[in-house]
């Protein structure tokens, strides 16, 4: 029984857990820190679950705990940084996430820094959408808005990352 | 890429990537370890409901047996698990020193003189349910008798 419970947990993380790791980025300064926020709110839902017969959480739910354990790192660090320096969250996403099947690097690497422009709103709605696999209902729920919020956010994350795109492609013409 | 539609389909295509083995080793041993405590922590709220069953049994046979009947039975013994509350660190530190000018003799006829100590004890508890830290702090005089040899 023992051995079944961890392999479920093993076996829902190996599937989950670059959705998970790439939420927790938007907490963290570094992979590893959002490795460790992720090791912190897994902590956290395996306690939580034991009250309903420790199943496997479902990801909405786990995103939600990593935004909890992420707000109160959030908190405890704003004591002693400036909330400038807080913005500087995300920019270390070098080698998290190019994937090197993208055919064009070059606008992968635009867009990638389109998306750490947004703000921490519409990103960690773009987060979960894109790359959490979560529906607006399953965002609203996590994020206590509601499911238009959610999706309106979306679209307008969408727009800006499309004008931002378009700018720097006129730009480079205008220069070239 | 200049459309929202062709920005989500660019965000698909930009997966990122899994976690470090590193990682990856620690989640799966942090399991293993909580798998393997789980069965060993004692549920309270079960033993709780078990223990109320078995004490009711015991007195309704107790007082059907006299023919009398039981009293009232509370609700009290229901134990619910308590959330962990648990110590971190514990700290002492002085805020401030202060000399009394007015030198004291003791009974041996040497001459101390008086220092006002402030001492904070502070305790460091996390509260696992709430993720919150709890700082409890203790503040408290003390005065030191330090003997004079110069003056």
């Amino acid at each position: 029984m023992k051995r079944k419970v961890a392999a479920d947990w093993k076996r829902w993380l190996s599937e989950n857990g670059h959705r998970l790791l790439v939420y927790a980025r938007g907490w963290a300064r570094c992979q590893q820190d959002a490795e460790d926020l992720v090791q912190e709110a897994v902590l956290r839902l395996w306690n939580l679950q034991q009250e309903t017969g420790g199943g496997v959480p479902d990801v909405p739910l786990a995103l939600s705990t990593i935004r909890f354990c992420g707000l109160n790192r959030h908190r405890s660090d704003s004591r002693r940084r400036k909330r400038e320096e807080s913005i500087i969250y995300l920019n270390d996403f070098e080698d998290v996430w190019l994937d090197p099947a993208v055919e064009d690097d070059e606008e992968a690497l635009m867009l990638r820094d389109a998306v750490q422009r947004l703000s921490p709103k519409l990103r960690e709605v773009v987060t979960m959408k894109v790359w959490g696999g979560l529906t607006f209902a399953q965002i609203s729920e996590s994020l206590a808005i509601s499911p238009n919020t959610a999706a309106s956010r979306y679209r307008y994350a969408l727009e800006q990352l499309a004008q931002g795109m378009r700018r720097v492609k006129e730009a480079r013409h205008g220069n070239g | 890429m200049e459309t929202a539609d062709s920005v989500e389909k660019a965000l698909e295509r930009l997966m990122p990537r899994g976690m470090s083995e590193r990682a990856t080793g620690a989640l799966e041993s942090m399991i293993d370890e909580l798998a393997g405590e789980a069965p060993a922590r004692p549920d309270w709220a079960r033993i709780g409901i078990w223990s109320t069953g078995a004490v009711a049994a015991v007195l309704a046979v107790f007082f059907g047996l006299h023919g009398r009947a039981p009293a009232p039975a509370r609700s009290g013994g229901l134990a619910l698990e308590r959330p962990q509350v648990e110590l971190v660190a514990v700290v002492e530190g002085v805020v401030a020193v202060d000399p009394v000018e007015q030198l004291v003799a003791s009974a041996d006829g040497g001459l101390h003189r008086e220092w006002h100590m402030q001492v904070v004890t502070e305790e460091r508890f996390h509260d696992e349910e709430t993720g919150h830290e709890i700082r409890v702090v203790h503040p408290r005089d003390e005065v030191l008798m330090v003997p004079v040899t110069s003056f």
